[in-house]
């Protein structure tokens, strides 16, 4: 690569502590940016990676209060002085949160905010519109209301509101968290366009390594707000083990290619894996068999056990929508069973969920949950069955401590004080909230609002656990407890239900997949048979993880049942010829999440 | 997530008034609150009334303004109950119209509880057809031109866009208490309710700030509209209009129409019995069925 001619951005030691704040957010961190650059930001949750993007347009300090050191420099100008509002011109600034540019009447409108702020003439504004709609790929959608859009459709908008502005520079905070795969596609390959074909610098935060490792031109590490690592997408996620020793998972491929012993540093995406396995010319192939799908749970009309959920041709419509979120769906998760529901943004899998556990009423069909239907029990009475973790976890908490919030749930249903402290107990510990029990629980980051609010679900021991998108803005630690946790509740009984878009994780944890798409199941089949299968993922604008990808492209039908879901079962399954020794203690030590050492991290 | 908007946010539209400034529009508007709140005849409220309404029509959005006009119901009738029950102070003396019970129905008082009913309805029905008809963004404007200082039109304009947000955060806690099975009933729920509604809300609010500064929000008085028809001659005359109108009503309102001017009408008992009676039992049907739906857990 050459050297960048002009810096876009230069950091020299730059930092920043909050109002109040024990630690830094972000410390010494020296760092320059070109124009034209593509720079990936990787860091575990509460790296800083938000607090260092913000302070590029001056958010930080300006409106998210603290105080910095050293010195910070983006277009020549020092954004600590230069009013965040003028720097809309020359940055565009995008958030996690979509809806955040979704607040106008309709698209145009949406668009037109900016316009209107930089007192562009109104004359001009509609060509400015329809160019910044057509490089998302929005056209024809002026007229629509923003917070009718799907998620994935918000989040270009709000890409296009920012391009509109005319910026030479695009910063992306989390562009793709709640986005479904065919979304996050759609984003980053904007982002790539832009950058190759048009020259935007583009400053990207995500957790999508993925789309980072493919597109970016450079990536940083960020370590509790220190920057650790710095080097091409290759050299860096290259290291997988390294780099987990920070906190950040490489590309699934990597982990994957890493367990194989492949040597370092290795490819990152699926085709080069693939690619380097085969050239390699040494995989064996079924050295262990693939468990055959987790067979449902009899369900014999002389079994006493009722399933946890049965679903029986359900439909429903918002009043005043134009037709229903949920229609003629019928399906059944057995106790101990993990069922994933998948399927694009608005495809009605939250809908699904808040009809399981009784706040929505069937238009019509049957819903009974651990033997008792939705209708004729009120959701009180429910929930002492039913644990639901929603989407965003602030709406469930109402405590003033952690302590207090996983005792709310078994105190509501009558349980003695030295019971409930034993379940709180038992629930800090697996969840590894012991050292946040006495702090207010909106206090505490996202992700870990989240797992406050699974602790206080499963602290009443339900039967039946639904959640919505567990794995949102977790990173590798907070995902790995969640796993552990949604395994050990079915194990104990638990007929658990998780919608989400984390193909990896439901790879990781899910028996049985339900497919829905626009508010039908479009298929209901064991994991491995619904990630093998190409045409039925396409068709719920979907993508089979990594890890799937990886071993569909060295066999794409290979030894029976196939293919792998999991990294686990990969390495089972795939290992290089003449070390079988070898691959089988990697696997050990990658099970555990994060692996390696930490010293020596690249620079 | 809930679909129902707040019953006095923006409709989207391509009527005159959905098209004119929002500077004569906000002139306007406040001239007609103003006259309101002197003023405490029926007739000429009637007329505000009425000149609304027939605005909104003609607007095409006679729908969200009778559906905002129905929240009222409650404190319309809540009004005309309390100015019954409470004993009326008449300077020559009370006309009494009718005995239910233990209260006396006045005419005097149910005059003033009818007029006092018809100025809310008069105001609400300005400020729906305004807001209505009006991008909470184009507010901004607006105040600026009139020369509102920049923080204050800032925090003015912005609450427009935020309130509708808080109802749909109280729908989506409430439901969490009710998944929770915490035992939720009436106010007891609602309390607790508040402190996640506000956290998120606020927490909402700071993010939105944000994100519309970052879009350059906010940046000064030369803020261009998209939608609305420039501020011309044509709409600095409709201002200033509203300015004169605002004047000569208020000094009409205060001195004809003020609140000793109020017709008192004896009305044959039975008709004061009924008019109460519909007021007592949709208040007591309308707050009964408000408990039971935060109840319905």
């Amino acid at each position: 690569m050459t050297e960048p001619l002009h810096p876009v951005v230069v950091l020299r030691s730059f930092g920043f502590r909050h109002v109040g704040a024990e630690r830094a957010a972000i410390e010494d961190v020296t760092l320059e940016v070109g124009a034209g650059e593509y720079l990936g930001v990787l860091g575990a949750a509460g790296s800083g990676a938000t607090t260092l993007l913000t302070a590029l347009d001056g958010v930080v300090p300006q409106l998210v209060r603290g105080v910095t050191a050293g010195s910070i420099e983006v277009l020549g100008r020092d954004p600590r002085v230069v009013p965040v509002r003028e720097w809309a011109r020359q940055i565009g600034l995008v958030f996690d949160d979509p809806t955040l540019a979704a607040t106008q009447a309709t698209v145009a409108d949406e668009v037109a905010f900016g316009l209107e702020n930089l007192s562009v003439p109104p004359a001009d504004m509609d060509m400015r519109i329809a160019m910044a709609l057509a490089s998302v790929g929005l056209s024809g959608l002026e007229a629509r209301v923003p917070s009718t859009l799907s998620g994935g459709e918000q989040q270009r908008l709000s890409i296009a509101c920012a391009l509109a502005m005319g910026p030479s520079v695009l910063v992306l905070d989390g562009p793709s968290a709640n986005l479904d795969p065919a979304g996050r596609r759609a984003v980053f390959g904007i982002l790539r366009r832009l950058n190759r074909e048009h020259g935007v610098t583009v400053i990207v935060a995500d957790e999508d390594v993925e789309a980072l490792a493919a597109d970016a031109t450079r990536v940083v590490v960020l370590l509790a707000g220190r920057l650790v690592a710095s080097g091409t997408p290759d050299a860096v996620l290259g290291a997988p083990s390294t780099l987990a020793g920070v906190g950040v998972w490489s590309t699934d491929a990597a982990v994957l290619a890493e367990a194989l012993g492949m040597s370092a540093p290795v490819p990152t995406s699926v085709e080069r894996v693939a690619r380097g396995l085969l050239v390699a010319d040494a995989l064996t192939l079924g050295r262990d068999a693939l468990p055959s799908a987790r067979p449902d749970a009899p369900v014999s009309p002389a079994a006493p056990v009722p399933p946890g959920v049965v679903v029986r041709d359900v439909t429903f419509t918002y009043p005043g929508a134009p037709g229903p979120a949920v229609a003629g769906v019928s399906l059944t998760v057995a106790a101990g069973e993990v069922v994933g529901i998948v399927g694009a943004n608005g495809s009605g899998k939250t809908t699904l969920g808040r009809l399981i556990n009784g706040l929505l009423r069937p238009a019509s069909g049957l819903i009974s949950v651990d033997g008792m239907d939705t209708v004729s029990h009120p959701v009180r009475t429910l929930a002492a069955h039913v644990g639901s973790v929603f989407q965003d976890p602030a709406h469930q908490l109402f405590a003033s401590t952690v302590a207090d919030e996983l005792a709310l749930g078994p105190r509501a249903i009558g349980l003695s004080e030295v019971r409930i402290g034993e379940r709180v107990r038992e629930v800090a510990e697996a969840l590894e909230l012991g050292e946040v029990l006495g702090r207010h629980p909106l206090r505490l980051g996202r992700a870990e609002r989240k797992l406050v609010a699974l602790g206080a679900v499963l602290a009443m021991g339900p039967r039946v656990l639904i959640i919505d998108e567990p794995t949102t803005g977790a990173d590798a630690r907070l995902s790995r407890i969640i796993e552990t946790q949604v395994r050990a509740a079915a194990a104990a009984g638990c007929a658990v239900l998780v919608a989400s878009h984390d193909m990896a994780f439901l790879g990781r944890v899910a028996g049985r997949l339900v497919v829905m798409d626009s508010g039908r199941v479009l298929a209901d089949a064991p994991t491995r048979r619904v990630f093998a299968d190409a045409t039925l993922l396409a068709a719920a604008g979907l993508e089979a993880p990594a890890i799937t990808r990886v071993a569909l492209a060295l066999a794409q039908r290979g030894p029976d049942p196939w293919p792998p879901v999991s990294l686990e079962e990969a390495l089972g399954v795939l290992c290089l010829a003449g070390s079988p020794e070898e691959t089988g203690a990697q696997r050990a030590s990658t099970g555990d999440g994060a692996a390696g050492e930490s010293t020596g991290t690249p620079r | 997530m809930s679909l129902t908007a707040a019953p006095f946010a923006y409709v989207p539209g391509t009527s005159a008034l959905h098209r004119l400034s929002a500077v004569p529009k906000l002139v306007w508007l406040l001239a007609g609150l103003v006259f309101c709140l002197v003023t405490l005849h029926p007739v000429p409220l009637l007329v505000v009334l009425t000149a609304s309404a027939v605005a909104a029509i003609w607007s095409g959005v006679g729908g969200p303004m009778w559906r905002a006009m129905r929240v009222l119901g409650p404190l319309a009738a809540s009004i005309i109950v309390l100015q019954v029950a409470a004993p009326a102070t008449c300077p020559g003396g009370c006309t009494t119209l009718a005995i239910a019970g233990p209260f006396t129905i006045s005419a005097e008082a149910l005059a003033r509880g009818v007029a006092f009913v018809l100025r809310l309805l008069a105001m609400a029905s300005v400020a729906v057809v305004v807001l209505v008809t009006t991008r909470p963004a184009d507010f901004f404007g607006a105040l600026r031109r009139l020369r509102v200082p920049q923080p204050v039109a800032l925090v003015l304009s912005t609450t427009m866009e935020l309130v509708p947000l808080l109802g749909r955060e109280l729908a989506i806690v409430l439901d969490a208490q009710r998944a929770r099975g915490l035992r939720a009933s009436g106010i007891r729920a609602v309390v607790p309710a508040l402190v996640p509604v506000f956290v998120a809300a606020f927490e909402r609010v700071g993010r939105l700030a944000i994100a519309m500064e970052a879009r350059g929000y906010g940046a000064g008085a030369a803020r261009t509209s998209y939608r609305t028809a420039a501020y011309g001659a044509r709409e600095r005359a409709l201002a200033w209009a509203g300015v004169v109108a605002g004047v000569v009503g208020t000094v009409l309102g205060a001195t004809l129409w003020g609140a000793g001017s109020v017709p008192v009408l004896v009305v044959p008992a039975g008709v004061a019995l009924v008019v109460v009676g519909v007021a007592a039992a949709s208040f007591v049907v309308l707050i009964g069925s408000a408990l039971a739906s935060l109840a319905r857990a």
